[in-house]
């Protein structure tokens, strides 16, 4: 009964078509319709110019911090093994400079490769390029000091001068020689020949002990420190204010 | 955008601006949602502005604005109750505005793809393969929205009549 009162699909599709026409008029878009969507879209246009400046800027900004304030010419190493005493001791740090040249005397951290193996030491220059370093046996077989160029190294920073004698090399061009400060135990170029200079990654400038305390490299020419060149007050005396100023 | 592209861009929406109002009120059941859909895609238009076909552009915008609308549902505005009694400010076109008023009741009953096939199909008299390509769905799935949106409307009018009847 109720579904003789329903209209049919077409009649329903009819009437709202008569509607929508009658509807027609009824709507109309705003007068300034155009102008202000293309004031919003000049508004927009405005922004989207500010944040892309702004982000630039910022990217900018970072990038050049990120650049200048990560990097440091210095580098600290804590020392693993005794290969050094008593010049540095076990957990004592050494801090290396990136740029600075070896020079005979100094310690130096080194990139050695040894059987495919590699592994990094602390160890000190005895011997540049050209030098002929030796320890010669005396008749009682024992070596009282290492001999570069025919003249004993006094090395007064040892413990123990005494060393066991190794044969006469001559140091290629571009390689160094490196023993280390604890010559009974350490592993250096006795055993593993000497090292390219390209091996060597960092200078010491100088050694903190366990409560952080930097004391010079016994032994070794002495160097810039970290933080020498910042920009802080001169360590000479700030000149008094003139007394004889005008009443 | 040049000034002669502006000038160009307001003639495009004094010209065909009704009618695309039109075309979004019978899309959407809020005709202040249905303004601001209006106005988004017009917006959008000036950033591809000149567009060849800028009517179309809009069109199409304004379809899958309408169709994908209640899939954020916190962010769509509940219907406003539709007034029979809107302000009919001008007394020429009271019939018109009656009209409408009962043009926005009936599809209010509509969920939204329905609402939209019913429209393109019937108001906008567009083919089934027109109408699935603007939906982006297959002819069946028009044939059998279309014809369950006429089904609650055919009940809807029934009802109606019968309300009008019995008071």
């Amino acid at each position: 009964m109720a579904n003789s009162v329903l209209p049919r699909e077409e009649d329903v599709a009819a009437a709202l078509r008569t509607l929508s026409d009658s509807a027609a008029t009824a709507v109309r878009a705003p007068t300034g319709l155009a102008l202000t969507v293309l004031r919003r879209a000049r508004r927009r246009r405005i922004l989207r110019r500010t944040a892309a400046g702004v982000g630039t800027g910022v990217v900018v900004l970072s990038s050049v911090a990120a650049f200048g304030l990560g990097r440091s010419d210095y580098f600290t190493i804590t020392q693993p093994s005794d290969a050094m005493k008593p010049t540095v001791q076990v957990k004592e740090g050494v801090v290396f400079s990136k740029v600075l040249d070896p020079g005979l005397g100094d310690l130096v951290y080194a990139r050695v490769t040894v059987d495919g193996t590699g592994f990094d030491m602390i160890s000190r220059v005895m011997a540049q390029s050209g030098d002929a370093i030796a320890c010669p046996a005396k008749a009682d077989g024992a070596c009282d000091a290492v001999v570069v160029n025919g003249e004993p190294v006094a090395d007064p920073y040892l413990e123990e001068l005494a060393t066991k004698p190794f044969p006469l090399t001559v140091v290629p061009d571009g390689d160094v020689f490196l023993l280390g400060d604890n010559r009974a135990v350490a592993n250096d170029s006795r055993s593993i020949g000497v090292v390219p200079v390209e091996d060597i990654n960092g200078v010491a400038v100088q050694i903190l002990d366990d409560e952080g305390h930097a004391r010079a490299v016994p032994g070794a020419p002495s160097h810039a420190q970290p933080g020498d060149s910042d920009s802080v007050d001169p360590a000479d005396r700030v000149p008094p204010a003139s007394t004889d100023q005008p009443n | 955008m040049r000034t002669s592209d502006e000038e160009r861009f307001t003639a495009f929406v004094r010209e065909d601006g009704d009618g695309l109002l039109r075309f979004a009120r019978r899309l959407i059941p809020d005709p202040g949602e249905a303004e601001d859909a209006l106005q988004t895609v017009l917006l959008r238009l000036t950033s591809h502005w000149p567009k060849d076909n800028p009517r179309g552009y809009v069109r199409t915008s304004l379809v899958n604005i309408a169709k994908d609308r209640t899939r954020r549902r916190h962010l769509v505005a509940e219907p406003a109750e539709t007034h029979r009694l809107a302000p009919a400010d001008e007394l020429d076109h009271a019939e018109a505005m009656d009209a409408q008023a009962r043009l926005d009741s009936i599809l209010a009953q509509l969920p939204a793809r329905q609402r939209v096939t019913l429209v393109l199909r019937v108001l906008e008299d567009m083919s089934e393969a027109d109408t699935a390509a603007a939906m982006g769905c297959s002819t069946g799935t028009v044939k059998s929205n279309l014809s369950r949106a006429l089904d609650k409307v055919r009940v809807f009018l029934a009802e109606s009549l019968t309300a009008v009847k019995d008071t």
